[in-house]
């Protein structure tokens, strides 16, 4: 609908003689005050706007509407003036309005130029309202993705052999980091953290797909000298030219109080000893999903309940300081760990997170952040335990469910 | 930055030389020029990385794609800085291309 504003009636008659073609409906007001209520009632495609009234002027209409919804906001408005009034029109274009017309109007300009511009102003925002809803549409989407996304985190759970404490947080709202812990029989547990290759929902859609992948390679075989050749065959099939993932993958065997680990080019995890010694775990391979042959060089680490492995992304070490200068590296994550050994090891993600913040001078990062700290439960004191299940979190009290 | 790449043959390699970031915003630019020299089929590429401060994962990625397609060429990569041959030496690539000061 397209909305006339003008205190004298004639020229309302006259613009909508003139723009009667263009099959709108009209409706008229006599006043800012008048046009506000229509404006409300809704429906208003263009507002054709006079300067000069009495009540509230063009100005004053243009303030309240500078203060209104978005919706209200979007909608395009034509003022008019006086020929000789150019100063008028310069200011009204400056609080918002989208286009202008002077007066009197010659026949030619009724009935070729002020249609166009109506016709230009109406299809303009039609084009924003529709993008906006296409926008909105995409941002409830990606919230449901980000949902579903952390609903497929491991939770934590105090029984299993394999204790473990996590901090997440995508740049986007989706991303790239993944991890997961999966049964491996025998009362062994497998656990892949892992990093795709760039950010964002195409990230995330490939890193549920890993996920699967893992769970599918872990029943077969979990040795990592076997399951991680095999994972890069399968990713050179999945995915796109130059993308792959790094990672690292431990299988953790209580009954030795050892894991076997191995570091798919990714930054080094740490290791805490009982009596405190901190260092970053060194030996390394080849990244998954690009390369035809891979190396996998394993190491196999003392793990019991005295042991803490801390394993993260690279959003952590490269990190930047506040100049900008100088990041955060594999050393220095090594010193923050140490000032936490004395604590719990269940509060280490968060208080690691809060440390890196601080390094940086604020929370502002632009990388995909994951943090885990794991630990082994002695397996003798657990005799009820149930090496099958519990990792995954039952459906009906997902963090979906909860929410609503 | 907008990166730039400046190829050119010489007798014993095709040489690039790199002139910006080989980084997730530069690396639909630096895959297309990568692709367009390894259809040359050289025996041996030499990639002047003098001009570029930081490589990430995705420039990373496009690297090895260009191993790959250019299968048993010798790849040599000059005057790499820190950051960039400490990236090489995690990943392990540094077994793929040969980094030289």
């Amino acid at each position: 609908m397209i909305l006339l504003v003008d205190d004298e009636p004639l020229n309302r008659k006259v613009l909508q003689w003139s723009l009667s073609k263009l099959g709108h409906e009209f409706i008229h007001a006599q006043d800012g005050q008048e046009a506000i209520e229509k404006v409300l009632d809704g429906g208003i495609d263009v507002i054709l706007l006079d300067l000069m009234m009495p009540n509230l002027d063009g100005y004053g209409f243009l303030a309240w509407r500078a203060g209104a919804d978005e919706s209200v906001k979007r909608i395009p408005i034509i003022i008019n003036s006086a020929v000789s009034d150019m100063d008028s029109i310069r200011r009204a274009l400056g609080e918002g309005a989208y286009d202008y017309f002077t007066k009197p109007l010659s026949n030619d300009q009724l009935e070729i130029l002020l249609p166009t511009k109506v016709y230009n102003a109406i299809q303009s925002h039609k084009a924003v309202k529709a993008l906006n809803e296409r926008n909105e549409k995409m941002r409830s989407e990606l919230a449901a993705a980000e949902h579903f996304q952390r609903s497929m985190l491991p939770r934590v759970d105090k029984n299993a052999v394999y204790g473990h404490a996590y901090v997440y947080s995508p740049c986007d709202d989706v991303g790239g980091d993944f991890y997961d812990v999966l049964p491996a029989g025998k009362n062994r547990t497998a656990f892949f953290l892992g990093d795709v290759t760039g950010h964002g929902l195409k990230a995330g859609m490939m890193s549920l797909m890993v996920k699967s992948l893992l769970r599918e390679l872990v029943m077969r075989d979990p040795e990592p000298t076997v399951l991680l050749p095999a994972m890069n065959q399968r990713l050179l099939e999945i995915f796109e030219t130059g993308h792959y993932i790094t990672g690292i993958y431990g299988l953790v065997d209580p009954a030795t109080n050892s894991m076997v680990l191995a570091n798919c080019a990714h930054p080094r995890p740490i290791l805490v000893t009982p009596d405190g010694e901190t260092q970053a775990v060194e030996g390394g391979g080849h990244f998954l999903g690009i390369l035809d042959e891979i190396d996998v060089e394993t190491v196999t680490l003392p793990f019991d309940k005295d042991h803490r492995l801390v394993f993260y992304t690279d959003g952590i070490t490269e990190v930047l300081d506040a100049s900008g200068e100088n990041e955060l590296g594999v050393e220095g994550l090594v010193k923050i760990v140490q000032n936490l050994t004395e604590s719990d090891v269940e509060d280490w993600p968060a208080a690691i997170n809060d440390a890196v913040c601080e390094y940086h001078g604020g929370p502002a990062f632009n990388d995909d952040l994951l943090i885990v700290a794991a630990w082994c439960r002695p397996l003798a004191s657990r005799e009820d335990f149930a090496p099958a299940e519990p990792i995954y979190p039952d459906p009906t009290e997902s963090s979906i469910a909860n929410s609503n | 930055m907008p990166i730039q790449i400046d190829m050119h043959d010489t007798p014993e390699a095709v040489e690039l030389r790199f002139q910006g970031n080989v980084d997730l915003q530069n690396v639909e630019a630096v895959r297309v020029k990568l692709a367009e020299a390894a259809e040359k089929k050289a025996a041996a590429y030499v990639l002047d990385f003098g001009g570029v401060d930081f490589v990430d994962s995705a420039g990373l990625g496009a690297l090895v794609t260009f191993h790959k397609n250019c299968k048993s060429a010798k790849i040599r990569v000059l005057r790499v800085n820190d950051r960039v041959r400490r990236l090489f030496q995690i990943t392990r690539l540094d077994s793929i291309f040969a980094l030289d000061g």
